[in-house]
Formats: C-alpha cells, sequence, structure tokens
C-alpha cells in the first residue's frame, strides 16, 4: 500500500502511510486506538476507498471497490467482531456467499467437503462442522473463521485483526501455530494487536502508526517492547490535563470488592473505591476491566466473590439495584446503552431522578419547572448551553452528548459514579470540561472508577491507576509520578528496566 | 486519540433539515387532518354538518378509547392484538351483571372494567415476566378472553336498557355533543397528561425508545410494561361499556376486528410497530378522526362499505410510507 | 452427539409428546373419534392451513411476519370466481388468481426490502384492504363456482382426497428447498443477522421479496383447493388463517425472533392444531369453550417451550466455560 491517504469531513484518518507486507513473513501492525489501524484494513478489505494512494499485489496496482473484489485478489481478513451467522452450522459459514451449487441446489456434499479441507488445513479437528456455530466457544468461531477466510483461492495477503482479545493462551498458541502455517506456504499475514509481547514473540516485522502515519518499521532483531512501546507513544505528551483538586486519601469507601471473579477468565479482584478519588480501572483490551466495572453496576453474569456499595453487601442483580444504593454508569456506547435519541436533553438528564422532579411524594406528576430549574442548574454545571436542553439528544455532539450522560448522574447525586471511556467520540476542547466536571464530583464527595484505554487521560486524571493483566491485578500506579512509558508497559505485563512509580510491585509472568 | 468524526462540526443550532423533520412529525398528521376536512367539506354539501359531524365522532368513539391502551403498548414496544376480544369481554361481564343478575350499575361497570384490566394484566405477565413476544402472547388472550366472553354470553346476546348506557348516546352537553363523546376526548386528555406529566409516561418513552439504556439507567421496565399492558386492558374495558351505549346490545360480534382498527388509527398516527418509543397518544385520536372522517364520507358518497376497507388498506400503506420517508430509516 | 441433539430439539420432542398425549385424551373422552374419516376430515379441512404454513415457515425463519394469507385467500378465491364467471373460463380465473397472488406478494417485498418499512405494518395493510375488496366485489355473496375442479378436489381415493398428497408434495418441496438451495440457506442467513448476509454478499433484497411471492403461490394454491372443495368463492373465507399459521410455525418451535426453524417443525406445528381443533370440536364444545382451550393450550406450550430454552442455553453456556477452564488447566498442568 502506497502513500495511502483517507480523508473524512473535517479530519485526516490516514496520511500518506506505506505498507510493504512480504509473502512469507508475518507483519505486525501497531498503534493506538484511533491510530488509523482500522481505516488502513477496511481500504484493504475493500470496505472503504483511499482519497489518495495506490495498492499493489504482486506488483501489479490493483482496484479494491468491494469486499468481493478484495476476495477475488486473494486478500481475507479475520474480523475482530467476527461474522459469522450463529444460526448456522459451522460448513454453511465457511461457505456463504459462494456455496458450490448447480441451479441453485446446494451441493451439500462438497459444502461439507469444502469445509472439512478448511479445517484440516488449519489443523483443527475438534470442530464438528455439523454444528451450529451458536453452540461454540470463541474460540472455536474464530477458528471457523479462519477456515472461512482460507476458502480463498490463492491467498495472497491474510490479516488478523485483534484475534487474540478473547482468547487464552492454549487457543493463541494455536493461532500462531496456524499463522505460522501460512507464513510458511508464501501468504503474506498481517497481525494487528494492542499486545506487544504477543507481537514480539510472532511478527517478522512491524509497522507502528500513530495519528494516522507511520512512525516507525521494526524489523524482528531490533524490536523490544520499550521501543515499540516509545514508537506508539512518541514524545512525551503534553498534559492534557492538570488536576486542581485531590483529596488527602482518607475518604469514606464508597464501593469494594473482595475476591471478585467473573466468568472463567477474571479472578482475584481486591478493590476499594473511596469518596473524593478517582481510580482508573486500565488493561489492554479484553483484560477484564469492563467486565469488573459492569459488575459493580450490577451488569454481570457468573460473579464470584464480594461486592459492598454504600455499606450493603452483595453483588447488585440488575442495574435498577446498584443505581438505587447510588451508583450510576456512563457506557461506553453512550447510543445503544446511555441516550434515549429522541426524546428531549432535558428529560435524558432527569430520566434517572424522576421522584426528585415530581411535585409531592403523594402527587406522582412532574413539575416542569422543577424540572427545568434542577436540570438548568445541572446543566450549567455540566457546562450545556441552555438552549440546547429542549432539543433532541441526538442532535448534539459527541461532547454535549457525554456531558448529558455526566448530568443525568449528577442530579442523581449518585455516590459512585462509574465511567467506561469517558471521551470516546468527544473533540478535544469537550474532552477538558469533562475532565473537569468528573474532578468536581470527587470534590463533591463521589468516588468516580474510570476505565480507559487513552493513556494521557487516565494519567491526567487519576488518582490511582489499577491495571489488570489477564483477569487480575498486576500492578498499581501513582499517575503523578508513572510515565506513558511505564504505564504502557505495565498495561502490556512487562515490567523491564525500572518502572518508578509503581505502588505495589508486582511479578508478572 | 479517537477523532470525532461524527459531532466534530455540530453546530449549536439544528441543521434546517432537522428542524424541517420535526414540523412534520408535529403537525403532518394535523395537516392531513384539516386537509381532509377541508376537501370533503368542499366536495360534499352534507359532510360538513352538524349532526354529520357529530355522527362521526359517535362512530370512532369506541375504537378511539380501546386505541389509547393500543398506543400505550406500541409506545413501550408491545403489541396488543387482543384488544377487541377485551372491549367484547368488558361490555359483556357489564351486560350480564347488570342485565342478567340485577346488580347495580356501579357493580356492572367495575365488574366490566375489571376483568378486561385482568386479561391486560395477564399480556403483561406473559410478555414482561415470562417472556413471551406479544404478538404470540396477545394472540393466545385474545382467544381467551373472546371464549370467555362467548361463553358468558351463553350463545346469545343481552339487551340492556338501563337507562345509564343509553344516555351515553342519547343526552347531549356541549355543543350537542354526547356524552360517549365527551368520555372520549376527557380520556384522550387524561392520557396526554399522563403520558407528558408523570414518571410513568416518561419511563413508558424511554424503555420503548431504547430498552437497554433504560435499563443502565435503572428503570423499572418489567413493572413498566405489564402496568402499560394493564391499562390496554382497562381501556378495552371502558370502550366496551361505551360500545353498550352505542349499540345498546351485547352480541359476539360486536368488536371483529377492532385491534386491527385501533392498531390503524394509531399507526395512521404516526406511531411504529417495530420501534417503540415514538409517538404521542394525540396524534392516535387524530388518526382515528381521519380513519372516521374517510369512512363517513365513502358512506356519504354511497360507496359500498366493503370498498371503504379496502380504502383503508391503501391509506395506511401510505401513512406507513409518509412516516418512513419523514423518518429515514432507523 | 446424541446428548447435544435432544437439547436442541427438546421443545420439539415436548411438542410431539403432547401431540400423542391429545390424541390419547381425546380418543379416551370419545372412542369414537379416532378412525379414518377423522384423520381425513383433518387432512382436508386442514390442507390450505398446511400449505400456508409451510410458505410462513420461510416468512417467519427471515424474520418478516406476514398477515396477507387469509385475506388475500378469499380475494384470490374471488378473482377465481370473478373471472370464471365472467368468461366461462376456469383456467382462466386460476391464472388471474395466481397473477393477483404473486403481484401482490412482489410489491409487499419490495416495500419491504426495497423501503425497509416494517413486514408487520405493510401486510396489516394487505390484510385491511384485501379483505375489503373480497367483500365489495361480491357484496358480501358467495359466487358459485361449480366446475371440474370440485370433483378433482373432492374425489376420494382409498379414502382421501387429493388434498393428502398436495399436502405432502408441498412439504416435500419446502423441506427440498428450505435445506438444500441457495434460496433456503439464504432465507436461513437473513433471519440470522441480516447484516452479516449482507456482507457475505448475499443479493437480500432479491431473496426477501421471493419470500414474499413464495406466500403468495402458497396462497393461490390454498385458495384453489378451498374454491374447489366448497364449489364456491366465499368472501369472508380464511378469516384467520395468517394467525393460525404463525401459530403452528411458532408452536412448532421454530423462533418469532429469525433465524431458526424447520419445515418439519412447523408440520409438527400444524398437526398439533389441527388434532387440537378437531378434538375439541368433536367433544361437542362450543365455539366458546372450543376458543378458551385453544387459547390456554398455546399460552401453555410457548410458556413451557421458553422454558425449556432457557434450560437448553444455560447447558451450552455452561459447557463453553467448562471446555475453556479445561484447556488451561492442561496447558499449567
Amino acid at each position: 500500500m502506497r502513500s495511502i491517504t483517507k480523508r473524512f469531513p473535517g479530519t485526516v484518518a490516514l496520511d500518506g502511510v506505506d505498507l510493504d507486507v512480504d509473502g512469507g513473513t508475518i507483519h505486525g501492525l501497531l498503534g493506538e486506538n484511533g491510530a488509523g489501524k482500522s481505516t488502513l484494513l477496511k481500504i484493504l478489505a475493500g470496505d472503504y476507498r483511499a482519497t489518495e494512494g495506490s495498492i499493489e499485489i504482486a506488483g501489479e496496482p490493483v482496484e479494491i471497490d468491494s469486499p468481493r473484489a478484495a476476495r477475488e485478489h486473494g486478500i481475507g481478513i479475520v474480523y475482530q467482531e467476527l461474522s459469522l451467522l450463529p444460526n448456522l452450522t459451522v460448513a454453511q459459514n465457511i461457505s456463504l456467499g459462494f456455496e458450490p451449487s448447480r441451479l441453485g441446489r446446494i451441493e451439500s456434499g462438497r459444502v461439507s467437503e469444502l469445509a472439512e479441507r478448511a479445517l484440516d488445513a488449519i489443523g483443527v479437528a475438534t470442530v464438528d462442522p455439523e454444528r451450529q456455530v451458536a453452540e461454540l466457544s470463541l474460540a472455536e468461531r474464530q477458528l471457523v473463521e479462519i477456515a472461512r477466510v482460507l476458502t480463498i483461492q490463492r491467498p495472497r495477503v491474510i490479516v488478523f485483526d485483534e484475534p487474540t482479545t478473547a482468547l487464552n493462551h492454549h487457543d493463541v498458541l494455536r493461532l500462531f501455530t496456524i499463522m505460522s502455517r501460512l507464513r510458511d506456504d508464501g501468504v503474506g499475514v498481517i497481525f494487528v494487536s494492542h499486545r506487544y509481547r504477543e507481537v514480539l514473540e510472532i511478527c517478522d516485522v512491524s509497522t507502528v502508526l500513530r495519528n494516522g502515519r507511520v512512525v516507525g518499521r521494526v524489523e524482528r532483531g531490533e524490536a523490544s517492547l520499550g521501543r515499540l512501546v516509545e514508537l506508539t507513544l512518541g514524545q512525551k505528551g503534553e498534559t492534557v490535563f492538570a488536576r486542581r483538586w485531590r483529596a488527602d486519601g482518607g475518604g469514606e469507601v464508597v464501593a469494594s470488592a473482595r475476591g471478585l471473579s467473573i466468568g472463567s477468565r477474571i479472578h482475584g479482584i481486591d478493590l476499594e473505591l473511596r469518596r473524593g478519588e478517582i481510580v482508573s480501572l486500565c488493561g489492554l483490551l479484553g483484560m477484564g476491566q469492563t467486565e469488573v466495572a459492569r459488575a459493580l453496576i450490577g451488569d454481570g453474569r457468573d460473579i464470584d466473590g464480594s461486592i459492598t456499595i454504600r455499606g450493603v453487601a452483595g453483588v447488585p442483580r440488575s442495574p435498577r439495584s446498584a443505581v438505587r444504593l447510588g451508583a450510576g454508569l456512563i457506557p461506553e456506547d453512550r447510543q445503544a446503552e446511555g441516550l434515549f435519541p429522541d426524546m428531549s436533553v432535558r428529560a435524558n438528564i432527569s430520566i434517572s431522578s424522576l421522584r426528585r422532579i415530581v411535585l409531592s411524594p403523594l402527587v406522582r406528576i412532574i413539575s416542569w419547572a422543577r424540572e427545568r430549574r434542577l436540570v438548568g442548574e445541572v446543566g450549567e454545571r455540566t457546562g450545556i448551553a441552555a438552549r440546547a436542553l429542549p432539543r433532541p439528544v441526538r442532535t448534539l455532539s459527541g461532547g454535549n452528548q457525554q456531558k448529558s450522560l455526566l448530568a443525568r448522574w449528577l442530579l442523581r447525586r449518585c455516590d459512585l459514579l462509574i465511567c467506561i471511556e469517558p471521551t470516546r467520540g468527544v473533540d478535544v476542547g469537550a474532552k477538558v470540561e469533562i475532565y473537569r466536571r468528573l474532578e468536581d464530583l470527587a470534590c463533591g464527595g463521589a468516588a468516580v472508577l474510570i476505565v480507559s484505554t487513552d493513556l494521557p487521560e487516565v494519567l491526567g486524571l487519576s488518582d490511582r491507576i489499577v491495571v489488570l493483566y489477564r483477569g487480575t491485578v498486576t500492578a498499581e500506579l501513582d499517575p503523578r509520578v508513572a510515565s506513558e512509558q511505564e504505564l504502557l508497559l505495565a498495561m502490556q505485563g512487562g515490567v523491564e528496566g525500572e518502572i518508578s512509580g509503581l505502588l505495589e510491585p508486582e511479578a508478572v509472568s | 486519540m479517537a477523532v470525532d468524526v461524527s459531532g466534530a462540526t455540530a453546530a449549536s443550532h439544528e441543521a434546517p433539515l432537522e428542524r424541517a423533520r420535526r414540523a412534520a412529525e408535529a403537525f403532518g398528521t394535523v395537516a392531513v387532518a384539516g386537509l381532509l376536512l377541508l376537501s370533503f367539506g368542499l366536495t360534499s354539501s352534507v359532510f360538513l354538518e352538524p349532526a354529520n359531524l357529530r355522527n362521526i365522532l359517535v362512530q370512532i368513539t369506541v375504537v378511539g378509547v380501546a386505541a389509547i391502551g393500543e398506543t400505550l403498548v406500541l409506545l413501550v414496544g408491545g403489541l396488543d392484538l387482543s384488544v377487541g376480544a377485551n372491549v367484547l369481554l368488558g361490555s359483556v361481564v357489564a351486560g350480564d351483571l347488570v342485565q342478567r343478575h340485577g346488580a347495580p350499575l356501579w357493580v356492572g361497570i367495575a365488574g366490566g372494567v375489571l376483568a378486561s384490566t385482568g386479561i391486560g394484566l395477564l399480556n403483561g405477565v406473559l410478555t414482561a415476566v415470562i417472556g413471551i413476544e406479544a404478538i404470540l402472547a396477545t394472540l393466545g388472550t385474545f382467544l381467551l378472553a373472546g371464549g370467555i366472553a362467548k361463553i358468558v354470553l351463553h350463545s346469545s346476546w343481552i339487551v340492556v336498557d338501563d337507562p345509564f348506557f343509553g344516555n351515553l348516546v342519547r343526552t347531549h352537553v356541549f355543543w350537542q355533543l354526547p356524552v360517549m363523546v365527551i368520555v372520549l376526548f376527557a380520556l384522550y386528555a387524561v392520557a396526554a397528561a399522563v403520558m407528558r406529566m408523570t414518571p410513568f409516561g416518561r419511563a413508558v418513552y424511554a424503555i420503548g425508545g431504547n430498552p437497554r439504556a433504560a435499563r443502565i439507567a435503572g428503570l423499572p421496565a418489567v413493572r413498566i410494561r405489564i402496568v402499560a399492558f394493564a391499562l390496554a386492558g382497562a381501556f378495552a374495558g371502558v370502550a366496551g361499556l361505551l360500545q353498550i351505549g352505542q349499540l345498546g346490545i351485547v352480541s359476539s360480534g360486536n368488536a371483529a376486528g377492532l385491534e386491527f382498527q385501533a392498531i390503524t388509527a394509531a399507526l395512521i398516527g404516526g406511531l411504529s410497530v417495530s420501534a417503540g418509543g415514538v409517538g404521542r397518544v394525540e396524534r392516535t385520536l387524530l388518526g382515528a378522526l381521519i380513519v372516521g372522517m374517510i369512512a363517513n364520507y365513502q358512506t356519504i358518497r354511497g360507496i359500498p362499505p366493503n370498498y371503504q376497507q379496502a380504502l383503508l388498506g391503501g391509506i395506511l400503506l401510505l401513512a406507513i410510507l409518509t412516516d418512513r420517508l419523514f423518518r429515514g430509516r432507523s | 452427539m446424541r446428548a447435544r441433539l435432544d437439547k436442541r430439539y427438546l421443545d420439539a420432542w415436548f411438542l410431539a409428546g403432547m401431540t400423542v398425549v391429545a390424541v390419547v385424551a381425546f380418543r379416551f373422552v370419545e372412542p369414537s373419534w379416532l378412525n379414518r374419516n377423522t384423520l381425513q376430515s383433518i387432512v382436508t379441512q386442514n390442507g390450505p392451513l398446511a400449505i400456508v404454513a409451510m410458505a410462513m415457515t420461510f416468512s417467519i425463519i427471515s424474520r418478516h411476519i406476514d398477515l396477507s394469507p387469509g385475506a388475500m385467500l378469499a380475494l384470490a378465491g374471488v378473482v377465481i370466481g370473478l373471472v370464471y364467471r365472467d368468461t366461462g373460463s376456469l383456467a382462466l380465473g386460476l391464472l388471474a388468481g395466481l397473477g393477483l397472488c404473486v403481484a401482490t406478494g412482489l410489491v409487499n417485498g419490495v416495500l419491504v426490502s426495497g423501503l425497509g418499512l416494517n413486514a408487520i405494518m405493510v401486510t396489516l395493510a394487505t390484510y385491511i384492504w384485501a379483505r375489503g375488496l373480497a367483500l365489495g366485489f361480491t357484496n358480501g355473496n358467495p359466487i358459485v363456482v361449480d366446475t371440474r375442479l370440485t370433483a378433482i378436489t373432492n374425489h376420494t381415493f382409498g379414502g382421501f382426497t387429493i388434498v393428502a398428497p398436495i399436502v405432502v408434495a408441498v412439504f416435500v418441496i419446502g423441506w427440498l428447498v428450505l435445506s438444500k438451495t441457495l434460496f433456503g440457506r439464504y432465507t436461513h442467513a437473513m433471519g440470522g443477522d441480516p447484516v452479516g448476509a449482507r456482507r457475505a454478499g448475499i443479493r437480500v433484497g432479491l431473496y426477501t421479496t421471493l419470500i414474499f411471492v413464495v406466500m403468495g403461490v402458497a396462497t393461490w394454491l390454498a385458495s384453489t383447493i378451498v374454491v374447489g372443495q366448497l364449489a364456491s368463492a366465499q368472501p369472508y373465507a380464511a378469516p384467520s388463517l395468517e394467525l393460525d399459521a404463525i401459530i403452528a410455525v411458532i408452536i412448532g418451535g421454530s423462533r418469532l425472533a429469525g433465524g431458526e426453524g424447520s419445515v418439519g417443525r412447523t408440520l409438527l406445528g400444524v398437526a398439533f392444531i389441527s388434532i387440537l381443533n378437531s378434538g375439541l370440536l368433536n367433544l361437542g364444545l362450543t365455539d366458546a369453550y372450543y376458543q378458551v382451550y385453544k387459547g390456554a393450550a398455546l399460552l401453555a406450550v410457548l410458556s413451557a417451550q421458553l422454558l425449556l430454552r432457557r434450560l437448553a442455553a444455560e447447558e451450552v453456556r455452561r459447557r463453553q466455560d467448562a471446555e475453556q477452564l479445561l484447556a488451561e488447566a492442561r496447558v499449567y498442568a
């Protein structure tokens, strides 16, 4: 891929990116969220068209204008979010869209044959082609997805997009075996991952993206955890946000977890959240931090161990129970789980505090005057323009939408606010405002728990950083002392050289 | 460093398209109703006569009241196919108690409304607690309620001569409108007020609009859904009582097809079967009025009633199409 | 392998069991009920339902509920009757009926797939206007259609009418199409994940429209049978055919949420409903009690199925977690 540039209205996602993938190599593609990795891949896969630049395969320039075209050129992608249809069988999924057929009648013998061959090619004997995908585990589904991709006639480039996020160690090894076999067959394998340890293990060469540009190409010999981290982060970032106020650490414990285990992948979590404290739960994708946060708000399954909120012991069974105890959640996907798109901003804010805006407990009629006043107050505190309040919330910018959610919980006067990716899809100006409000919230006596992969945000905002790796707490950092490099290193499970700022040095595998 | 592509350029004032869309939503149905009124009035000398207008209102009362409940259910994201049977059940129980057992009037009324509310509650439990899809659950209760109603009727009919019911349609107040029409407007006013001004109303819109977000926000979704279905039952019961007034007689064919009429009124008024949380109760009244006006005009023009129904189907299709045009794909 | 099979088909086994129970119960109460004649009349009377239910299977699997068959059956019958009456040619009438049904299916299909309208709403409109036209054209009166068709449909051989083999043929064809052709496979795909199906390159618009057309053809076939059986076109015919068809499909175990279903399950559902109907009628119950029992039975079966499904889902999840734990333990052992 040569000089690939991709512009969207208002932003440049990729700027003159060169990517050279040789056949018979495993090529890592690295970079933070938003660095441009997925945009680049989408162009390669035919989902997007590049604004400028060209693509060549084996020296020949090609036009990739659709997923089908990409497939015809020998490019296959195993997507992170898997595109299998759960109600069909493995064999049916593998051949979906290009089933061997005659006059509309599927030749089921050949379908099974195709599936078996594809599964054999990746050395999988344990998945039965006639089973429904819905019954398979995540790892097995991924194998089926890979098998599907491998039915491409003459594969040239196979991309694996964040494949290891939900895999255990055993499955990762199996995946690497498959990738190596592909490499040995002359295919160019692209491996996109946040997990640098894995990249170091399997990749022959890696390209690092930052802000839509290539900042480095690292061969296996010269690659190290430190070097990759350095390239990813670049110059020491300017402080995005500086705290004006910090609690002195002796606040009342609002919520705590002891020996928390969720499913089979998260275990032994101990956590304490105090008034006036902003705590960040950090980890690479899939390390368990989102699940832990959701368990606290009553949105979890298979939970063992204890959770105590405001002195009430017991794992909350539903978000409603947690909310009644004084907790609140701003979810990572505000469209899907946070906002009511057709309702006004005002109604969105007051929805969790309906009891406060009625005329009286007996007369359950909403007082529009009181709603206007209270929401107005809290809107001002959050920085939402008064004239935006009556509008449908879907007309607001991302930043203002987040502020609305913040205002919702402010109005509720909650004691524990959990924010997952608090500034996702928010422009820079609004980000700082949101940080300031979160600080105000803590100052006002609430405990705040942030889950975020935005490192400068975490370092600037928190009082304490708890790092999760492979489902357990592996480090606790003091953001006043730790650097971005150290944080990322800790998230990568590494302790290379000296890391100052570690509150409790942990031995890591 | 995620870049906000979508909202980065969001202005602090709305795009003109958004404003147009909201205006169309708010006034579209009213405009249509007004247009119909105008064109019908211009092309027929009889249409705008007060007696005729009164007639229209009486004709739509039963469906209109039942449609209130249907609207609530649609708003919360469900569907109620048992409305017709519920209307019948309400009128049957009331008629039976009063006429055949000589019970006092208030007992009959209470009995009728309680019976249909009970069915509504059953609907709520089946859908919100057990988790059966609304279309199937209410189909089952449709059979159940209809059957129970027919059993109570003993396969005959009840002529109800208690003057209370007769007065519903005979007594005229306010601009010579019969009592039942006043009841219709009053109930819509109350329903609209409840939906706009009570926590229950807000919760219904939230739960129908985005069930996942409603859960995260801590709303009691199960309870609200049950109440919505129960209220649908209650309104159906009241509609049944009004129907006794309108027809004077309770017989098993009374409420045939009522649920579809109610749903049609709601859809024309802008509600959606596939998405909750959108629409207003008042517009259902407009929807019912539009349907009533069209039916009335067709009768005046001598169009056989069956063709009227055919036309209604076409109008429904048109309404769905225009709704999609204005709202865009969800 | 067998253990897994059991769990998935648990609700089908349950229904089969209930059917047997129903048969036994009815026979116990009225021993004369289950005889050859009864079986024949069950098949004959429910033939149209079976045919429409088969097409409804496609609709429900693809997540588009079709409320039009009942009204369309009546309208098609009326069209057949009118054309026959005005031209004297039955063939022309049948052709006209077929044309109407296919055209309606096409229009509905395009509205749903091309414009993205909701299938329930669109077919609800059809439900309303088709019935209206049927009643309007005839003023509510039946049209006499006394032709060879009646002789064909009512001719019995070995006690059964031609309806039996037609139903069998329809189900066999339906089963073949659903399980062995691209059309069938893509129906499942679109119902399971419409976005994913589109991504895989499936022509969703084409196949969705085809599903509505199939329903049209099935409705026409059912209508022809009814016209033949009654020797007339009845504008009030099939007042709740679509709802019965939906019930048959769902009670057979296909999910309303789409993506799952099979012709076999629908056949089971049709059988159960037919037997229930026949048995209840035979008990001499009045229309009212019959309705109550039918409604109660429906709700009971649906609730039981939901429960069973929940149990099965638990099993699957537990097994997946267990497998993962085992694999990890093996590595660190």
